[in-house]
């Protein structure tokens, strides 16, 4: 089930915005709003982005495979586990799952575009 | 004054090991912050394994079991991750951490697909993972980890390994994945010891991997691993995205719109533009590899 817009950013603030101003969950409360937040494909990929913002590769990757394990098939949510792997500089490992993308499904610029990006290492050109 | 349940954990880590009695206690570290398919626990008072929950709670001395087409993910108080794949078994044997200090854990991974990524980076963190054949010692790190029958057929695909005695139960396959010396993100550069009859490997970039065949024998590598053997351990870490990937769904997926409207840059705009690494200078481990790629996977055997 989809969840709104609105719903979709209090779990990620809520996730993400916590009381100690820490970036690091403490307490068990805390890891059930990031399990939460990964639930709906939409919340998965933008606290994932927010988490990336702030510097937080592996817990942005840690995040989408919470969201994928449960939609397994969202498009950029895989496209975006390549990027991030190749953010912390595993280059042949985002490239190996961008070459596991279906032309059909992304089409050619798009996967064009991702392999261009992650062999300057996540950033686009 | 609200008290951090790492410091909790850590006081109650600390009076277990002072008193017997209290080892009936649970020492929570985590939870299951996602469950897919037939994923089930037991422990020194649960001895017959029961069905865990999304959002139940993960303890110390927890035997975890996934089935098939089943996977977890265990996320820890600091924020560190066990990615557990299908018929795959693992237990958090001691997990310690202090906000202030850092994290410690020990872990026994006795089947199937593991991986872990490090959360916090405060303080000082480690790491240790014993399998059926070795130990491997990490330090903040996105690790990939097979036991078992699915590492001896990857792991005897390698080149580098090439034709050894394994045992079914007991190989050991590891694969650090980062963070790189080129990681954005100012992130700790990932490092992976695996260590077996008296022998340790050092695994400090990604893509390095390290092969145990059977408990007694010494770990082979380090080697980087072929892109095809990577695309293997990827799809056992996370069957069901490889099973839609390669066209899982038949008909509903072919009426499916393609995606191809996806921007990278987009998509990607959560990024940082104002990291302090200069892509100019950038590490291009990709090109370093490649080199690395041919050095390193020049069997010891093998004269050229």
């Amino acid at each position: 089930m989809a969840l709104g817009k609105f719903t979709t950013a209090a779990l990620v603030a809520a996730a993400l915005c916590l009381p100690s101003g820490s970036a690091h969950a403490e307490t068990l409360a805390e890891l059930d709003a990031l399990s939460d937040a990964a639930q709906d494909e939409r919340g998965g990929i933008a606290a994932a982005q927010a988490l990336a913002a702030q510097g937080a590769y592996l817990e942005a990757l840690a995040t989408l495979e919470r969201m994928l394990a449960v939609n397994p098939r969202s498009a950029e949510g895989r496209l975006l586990h390549a990027l991030y792997l190749c953010r912390i500089d595993d280059v042949r490992g985002g490239l190996v799952e961008i070459d596991g993308l279906k032309e059909r499904e992304f089409g050619r610029q798009t996967l064009a575009d991702a392999r261009a990006a992650c062999e300057a290492g996540g950033e686009v050109q | 004054m609200r008290v951090p349940s790492g410091y909790v954990a850590a006081l109650v880590a600390a009076s277990m090991l002072a008193s017997p009695l209290a080892a009936q206690q649970r020492t929570e570290i985590g939870n299951a912050s996602t469950v897919v398919g037939d994923v089930r626990m037991s422990n020194a008072q649960i001895r017959k394994p029961q069905k865990i929950q999304r959002k139940q709670r993960i303890a110390w001395g927890d035997l975890i079991d996934t089935a098939k087409k089943s996977q977890l993910q265990i996320l820890l108080l600091d924020r560190s991750s066990f990615g557990i794949g299908a018929r795959s078994r693992v237990r958090i044997d001691r997990y310690v951490y202090d906000p202030n200090k850092g994290r410690s854990f020990f872990a026994t991974f006795v089947k199937g697909a593991l991986r872990f990524f490090s959360g916090s980076e405060e303080g000082d963190n480690s790491g240790e993972i014993q399998t059926p054949s070795g130990r491997i010692g990490i330090r903040g790190t996105a690790l990939d980890m097979l036991v078992g029958r699915e590492a001896e057929d990857i792991g005897e695909d390698e080149d580098f390994v090439g034709n050894v005695d394994s045992d079914r139960d007991e190989a050991t396959l590891v694969v650090l994945r980062g963070p790189g010396a080129g990681t954005a993100g100012g992130l700790t550069v990932g490092q992976a010891e695996v260590t077996a009859a008296g022998k340790t490997v050092l695994l400090d970039q990604p893509g390095l991997a390290a092969y145990i065949p059977r408990d007694g024998a010494q770990p082979i590598g380090p080697f980087f691993i072929s892109s095809p053997g990577l695309a293997q351990v990827q799809d056992r870490l996370q069957p069901e995205v490889a099973r839609a990937a390669s066209g899982g769904g038949g008909l509903l997926r072919a009426l499916l719109p393609i995606a191809g409207a996806i921007a990278v840059g987009a998509l990607l705009s959560g990024s940082r533009d104002d990291e302090t690494d200069n892509p100019d200078n950038r590490t291009q481990d990709h090109d370093r590899n490649r080199t690395q790629d041919h050095d390193r996977n020049q069997s010891p055997n093998d004269p050229f």
